[in-house]
């Protein structure tokens, strides 16, 4: 009980490294969102207007890969960001840089396949029209989108739900460096492998908070696409 | 090859999910023609609209456009359009919808401006310009679809069951609006269950029956 009247007094009293935790989390998780988006959505949306043989494999292997585990994905990102990988240089190990790059593998595929599965339920009538009034690939890639920005949406909410809550990549790149790379994920593993609660479980609300805000905005982009 | 032939089918074969869903050892469309596809639900007849549009495949056999393969054939997308029976018009309102269609096919503004007035009295939809397209009857949908195809250019139209579901002012305007398009040139290749739509329009019937094209009443499918 001591413990939960301390989380919410840091959190109401404004303790300034929750916040910052905080603050540094959800940036994090919109950059690496952000970048999941780029390819992701383009990605699903080619899947979903393509006719070429291997599209089922395809499929297959975008919807794999999102099982891979964080660490497993942390683990790679690593291998090409260590001082001794292909991206050395870039400095992106146990820095920002590092942890937006692997939550941003981490979401590309969830976002590839909810766009492509979400696109599917769009009526197939529509990319035909396209494609017989003469639309070229571009065109129809963008129309699609414009068309399915609800199911895209819900891909991005998705997303950032998966990388705000990840622990085993902020971990591994990050480093959990404090005032740096720490975010909620990685100081409530920290605090609790100490027993220090408190902070922990003030982030825990945030946590649930957040992942609450996104299930709601991910309802109202469903009830507005229909 | 026939000089004239807008369509030219060869041992055509198309499978969906292990099933043929349309077949046809041999079918040609000359330019100017109207074919009409009969037969019952499920027997082929949209399948193989949309075989010759391109919209489906891959196929076994042979379909030409103007004497070329569809498969990457420009004038297939220049000069052919496919209206569902339930067409899709985009968001917005009917003049954006043509106007759509024309920049797709990068018309110059001027022209595009003209080419859309001109769709627009041809088919009688001019006071609909304004309107919200989502909101139109089956009817004016149907006739701004095709409008749409035609002030893009397309001459070849694939119409699949284009008075289905109408009240009787709309069959009667699209009734009208085909017959025109008939007397200007236009080749129509066109799925229906009304005989009088066929009786009025086609010069010529395809019978479709478990995905196969059969034969005209003639026995002929050429």
């Amino acid at each position: 009980m001591e413990s939960l009247l301390e989380a919410v007094s840091l959190l109401v009293g404004g303790d300034r490294e929750t916040w910052w935790t905080i603050a540094t989390s959800v940036r994090f998780s919109l950059w690496s969102t952000v970048f999941a988006v780029i390819p992701g959505v383009p990605l699903g949306a080619a899947l979903f207007l393509g006719r070429f043989k291997g599209k089922r494999a395809a499929v297959a292997l975008v919807n794999a890969v999102m099982a891979v585990p964080t660490v497993v994905v942390g683990l790679f990102v690593y291998s090409f960001i260590s001082r001794s990988g292909p991206l050395g240089s870039l400095g992106l190990l146990y820095a920002p840089g590092g942890v937006v790059l692997g939550q941003a593998l981490l979401a590309f595929p969830l976002v590839a396949s909810m766009s492509y599965t979400g696109l599917q339920k769009l009526d197939p009538r529509y990319g035909e029209t396209l494609l017989t009034l003469g639309a070229g690939p571009w065109r129809r890639l963008a129309a699609i989108i414009r068309e399915g920005r609800y199911v895209i949406t819900q891909a991005m909410l998705a997303a950032f739900g998966r990388v705000a809550g990840e622990v085993g990549v902020s971990m591994m790149l990050g480093g959990n460096i404090r005032w740096y790379t720490r975010t909620m994920t990685t100081t409530i593993a920290l605090d609790a492998s100490k027993g220090e609660f408190e902070r922990a479980l003030s982030l825990g609300f945030v946590l649930l908070a957040l992942a609450l805000l996104v299930n709601f905005l991910s309802h109202l982009a469903v009830r507005d696409g229909r | 090859m026939d000089a004239e032939a807008v369509f030219e089918v060869a041992g055509l074969s198309f499978r969906y999910e292990r099933r043929v869903a349309a077949s046809c050892a041999s079918l040609r469309v000359r330019q100017g023609e109207s074919v009409a596809f009969v037969g019952p639900n499920g027997s082929g007849k949209t399948t193989m609209l949309k075989l010759l549009n391109g919209l489906l495949g891959p196929f076994d056999g042979s379909i030409s456009f103007m004497g070329r393969p569809i498969a990457k054939n420009p004038e297939l997308r220049r000069r052919s359009v496919y209206v569902h029976q339930h067409p899709v018009l985009f968001a917005g309102t009917v003049r954006d919808n043509l106007a759509y269609a024309l920049r797709l096919k990068r018309f110059g503004a001027a022209e595009a401006e003209t080419r859309l007035e001109d769709a627009a009295e041809r088919f009688g939809i001019a006071a609909l310009l304004d309107r919200e397209a989502g909101r139109l009857s089956g009817g004016e949908t149907q006739r701004v679809a095709v409008a749409r195809a035609v002030a893009a250019g397309a001459d070849v139209l694939l119409l699949d069951e284009p008075t289905s579901s109408m009240d009787a002012e709309g069959d009667a305007a699209v009734r009208s609006m085909l017959a025109g398009l008939r007397r200007s040139g236009s080749t129509l290749v066109f799925s229906a269950h009304d005989e009088s739509l066929v009786r009025e329009l086609a010069d010529r019937v395809i019978r479709f029956e478990s995905g196969r094209a059969i034969a005209g009443p003639g026995g002929e499918t050429e």
